[in-house]
């Protein structure tokens, strides 16, 4: 890692998101780039303000409030900074507001063209609600019911390896000319070619004169070979535009930023890949952020080079209107939720979805609501699980961000709705982006790779705690002994203990300490190295130190909501840490 | 250098909740996707009046006139006997070819309009629309077209808005179904005294009511309250269900409850279409009187000012109605831990307490 700074620019990084817009500046001091302060306003996006640009400006206002430093002129944002230090030399941004744009697929062979024009938008916002294939059944009638029911904002066309073939994709021009007849001028969706190289122009003049045409290089120029970011940097040039006819104010901030405005959920990915070279270079990894309207989600396996960034409109608070009749959801909320009654009056924990889907930015003012905000992500983060395979494996770095997450009273309240959720096994990093700042840094390592590597290093983003969490096959009483544990602190200092079946504890490693942790499992029990195989590691300090989940996977909470709130405050009281502990 | 060139807002801008026994409300109606506008300007419209149209699905034949007279495509196209956007009835003759002596024919299956041929000789013929259409939603007139979006209709009279509704659209007159805005109303609540009416209620626990409401062809429901196991029945209720102020045992709201209570025998429009975060549209209640002067007119948002009234959101704290306190916003510590931007509020009840912004609602 760089010792000293290259450039001392001051950046500015907005980020829009649906519930909150927030301001960070960095700026070096004592020569290593730092997060100064965070400004924060409710979005805009949406009514009554209705545009995006008003919450950006009361985020800057906070902004200068919080940190004392003149942002604003007369004339807008300072930019670039004066010689008396005012204003700053950049900005970046990132969006994750508003509603997914509909995409309608058009591509060849499902697993070939298809499955790389899905790739093209993974992760972006988007709803992909048709998809044509040359194998599609369907009578032209219905393909052209289905292509008009769909109402896309962008058609993606794909298919054919460079000249290769030609027909499927003429096929599929020749369906978008039907709609033509059927769609007027203004409700037709944009194209966006990334097939077959040959076709360029007869897509451009067939289609050019009725849509809106974009092409891209071939996302599939032989069989073999993927080509993917052209045609992303095509899509994305076409959302911005879409978005900013939709939205008002993020034409303004896209002026603003000089065209550094991206999604959310890339610069989050991009992020996340970073922190996870830092922390499991050789390892499975997950970074999840839980918005307001979307839920994000990147993982992967450096072993073999896999990764998937995917995004569902699950947020919590917009995104609950995906569950609103789904009993799967709501049992899963009833199964989580540690009280029986919200008030007084008797309302059950269940009305609280529908309050959050209807006051999606609303803050829980009490501790009942808080419980439930963590209730609400536990259930989701449940369906987080059930789409991610992976995590039937050992994990071995987790990375969260999200106000339930990042704003969470006590970060001990965190690591549990994380460890319930998601239930993660093995010997686990776990990370959570306190300052929300994960995709502003994301965008502004495009500008400056230097802001990231030593903001990443900085207190913001300090790990939470590393958690062990075994998982065994045959049944093991609450009690029963797994493994015995050994923890060095490196000066002849040592810890011991004997894992039990069904508890959860802490020891305590500081942030900044390294300890080597030695674990002898019984037979039967895994604690990532394989059944009955001893595990020893190198552990990095944290704000929790080492958390031992012995729960079991899967763990379920108990049935009646009482139990699972004494569970929940016993588990609490276990990681609480102690004046004691900077020592260690 | 600098740059942006807009004014900078001072304070936040908090969404409204309308309670107005003297209102004058402009609603756009808008339809999903352009369509055409059916009405002018300065006309006068009920609520059930189509506004506005755009076709939602069209029903489509596509006829191979190649393959079905047996020629090459570039022959078939020369047998056609219609073009582009002409109407043809069932029979009609699409195509026709000599062959010797015998004639082929391709006739229309069904009345419909061409919409073209390709270059395959196929013929796309439009048998049948099916409409997405907007009605008036309120007794008014047109305050504006816009095209080819929709309408404003503006209408005066007494008005609540609500914060859920289930997507339907009805009128008839109002009639109390709790003497309490914070009782409960049961299935046996509802009796054939009730057909027709648009009923008042403190809030619904009982799913049964919705169907007892659909037995006796109730017109729609107010409620202050709804639980999350009355929803379903709700939203498939063949009448229109708006909610004024929550999920679960939530009463109806002092003012919305005396002005609906004191109404009784008058006729109302329930527009209960869901709340629209994105543009602030709210499903609402009104209740027309004839033009008046004195009416306030409908706002979706305004800058939070010391001494408005407000309402705070909130599912375990129910009824918080109160006054605002202090306009500037400032960051502080909530009770549970959480850091909030907060103002402000005294209750009615003199308590005073801290609340974030964001939980924030101004009454007018």
């Amino acid at each position: 890692m760089p010792s000293s700074v290259v450039e001392t620019d001051v950046y500015l990084a907005l980020d829009i998101g649906s519930a909150f817009t927030r301001a960070f500046l960095f700026d070096s001091v004592e020569g290593q780039y730092r997060l100064i302060a965070i400004g924060q306003a409710l979005s805009t996006v949406t009514a009554p303000a209705r545009d995006a640009l008003v919450g950006v400006e009361q985020a800057l206002l906070d902004l200068q409030t919080l940190s004392g430093l003149h942002l604003l002129g007369e004339e807008g944002l300072i930019m670039p900074t004066s010689a008396t230090g005012e204003g700053v030399d950049a900005v970046v941004g990132t969006l994750s507001c508003g509603r997914p744009l509909r995409v309608v697929i058009m591509g060849v062979l499902p697993q070939l063209s298809v499955a790389s024009a899905r790739r093209v938008v993974a992760g972006a916002y988007v709803d992909i609600v048709e998809v044509f294939t040359a194998t599609d059944a369907a009578t032209p009638e219905e393909q052209i019911q289905r292509l008009m029911a769909s109402y896309p904002d962008l058609v993606l066309l794909v298919g054919g390896t460079d000249k290769g073939a030609q027909r499927a994709v003429t096929a599929h021009i020749d369906l978008l000319l039907w709609a033509v007849r059927l769609w007027p001028l203004d409700q037709r969706p944009w194209i966006l070619f990334a097939g077959n190289e040959a076709l360029h122009s007869t897509v451009q003049k067939r289609l050019g004169a009725h849509f809106e045409v974009r092409l891209a290089p071939n996302v599939r120029p032989s069989l073999v070979e993927e080509n993917i970011a052209p045609a992303r940097e095509a899509f994305l040039e076409i959302a911005r535009v879409l978005w900013a006819a939709r939205y008002p104010g993020l034409e303004d901030i896209h002026l603003m930023t000089q065209g550094r405005l991206t999604l959310s959920s890339y610069s989050f990915a991009r992020l996340a890949r970073y922190m996870q070279r830092l922390y499991a270079p050789r390892g499975r990894f997950l970074a999840l952020d839980l918005g307001a309207a979307y839920l994000t989600a990147v993982w992967g396996d450096a072993n073999t080079g896999d990764e998937t960034l995917q995004t569902w409109p699950w947020g919590l608070g917009f995104g609950l209107a995906a569950w609103e009749e789904q009993p799967a959801f709501f049992a899963a909320v009833s199964a989580w939720a540690p009280i029986a009654n919200l008030n007084a009056k008797g309302g059950v924990p269940l009305d609280y979805v529908h309050w959050k889907r209807w006051y999606p930015t609303a803050l829980p003012l009490d501790k009942i609501s808080l419980h439930m905000e963590e209730t609400l992500a536990r259930a989701l983060l449940q369906q987080v699980r059930a789409k991610i395979s992976m995590l039937a494996e050992p994990l071995d770095f987790l990375l969260a961000a999200g106000g339930v997450l990042s704003a969470a009273p006590q970060p001990q309240r965190a690591l549990l709705t994380l460890l319930d959720g998601l239930q993660p096994w093995g010997l686990t990093t776990v990370l959570v982006d306190y300052a929300q700042m994960a995709a502003a840094l994301g965008v502004l390592a495009e500008l400056n790779e230097y802001v990231v590597v030593q903001v990443a290093g900085s207190a913001p983003l300090t790990p939470l705690a590393t958690v062990l969490a075994p998982r065994w096959q045959g049944r093991f009483a609450d009690g029963e002994p797994l493994a015995d544990v050994r923890l060095h602190y490196g000066n002849d200092e040592e810890l011991q203990q004997t894992l039990t079946a069904g508890a959860l504890w802490r020891w305590p490693l500081a942030p900044g300490r390294r300890a080597t942790l030695l674990v002898h499992p019984r037979r039967g029990v895994d604690v990532g190295a394989g059944p009955g195989r001893v595990l020893r590691r190198e552990i990095v300090g944290s704000l929790l130190g080492i958390v031992f989940d012995v729960r079991g996977r899967p763990w379920h909470p108990a049935s009646e909501a009482k139990a699972r709130l004494q569970a929940w405050q016993q588990f609490m009281k276990a990681l609480q840490t102690q004046p004691q502990e900077q020592t260690l | 250098m600098t740059q942006g060139t807009r004014e900078l807002t001072p304070g936040p801008a908090r969404p409204t909740v309308n309670i107005m026994p003297l209102a004058r409300v402009e609603r756009e109606r808008r339809l999903p996707r352009p369509g055409r506008v059916k009405v002018v300007e300065g006309h006068e419209v009920t609520f059930s009046e189509v506004v506005a149209e755009t076709p939602r699905r069209a029903r489509l034949l596509v006829l191979d006139i190649a393959r079905l007279l047996g020629v090459s495509p570039e022959q078939a196209r020369k047998a056609l006997r219609v073009r582009a956007r002409d109407r043809v009835e069932k029979g009609d003759i699409l195509a026709e070819i000599r062959r010797g002596l015998r004639r082929r024919k391709v006739t229309a299956p069904q009345r419909g309009r061409v919409l073209g041929v390709d270059a395959r000789a196929r013929l796309l013929l439009r048998v049948g629309i099916e409409w997405e259409r907007v009605r008036a939603g309120l007794n008014g007139l047109i305050a504006r077209v816009i095209e080819p979006w929709g309408v404003v209709v503006r209408a005066e009279g007494s008005y609540v808005e609500g914060i859920w509704g289930n997507g339907a659209l009805g009128a008839g007159p109002l009639r109390p179904l709790t003497a309490r805005r914070s009782s409960p109303v049961d299935a046996e609540d509802l009796g054939l005294e009730h057909r027709g009416v648009i009923g008042v209620a403190g809030f619904c626990l009982d799913p049964k009511v919705m169907e007892r409401g659909a037995e006796l062809s109730l017109r729609g429901l107010i409620l202050g309250g709804i639980s999350h196991d009355c929803l379903t029945a709700a939203r498939q209720a063949p009448f229109a269900v708006v909610v004024t102020d929550g999920f679960g045992p939530v009463p109806m709201n002092e003012e919305a409850f005396r002005l609906l209570s004191s109404a009784e025998g008058r006729n109302a429009v329930l527009l209960a279409e869901p709340w629209d975060l994105q543009w602030g549209t709210r499903p609402c209640i009104m209740l027309n009187l004839p033009r008046v002067t004195q009416a306030e007119r409908v706002l979706f948002g305004e800058a939070l000012l010391v001494g408005q009234r407000v309402r705070i959101a909130s599912p375990t704290q129910i009824e918080q109605i109160g006054t605002v306190l202090s306009p500037q916003p400032r960051w502080e510590h909530l009770p549970n831990g959480l850091r909030a931007q907060v103002v402000d509020v005294r209750l009615r009840s003199g308590q005073r307490l801290t609340v974030p912004i964001a939980n924030i609602e101004i009454l007018r």
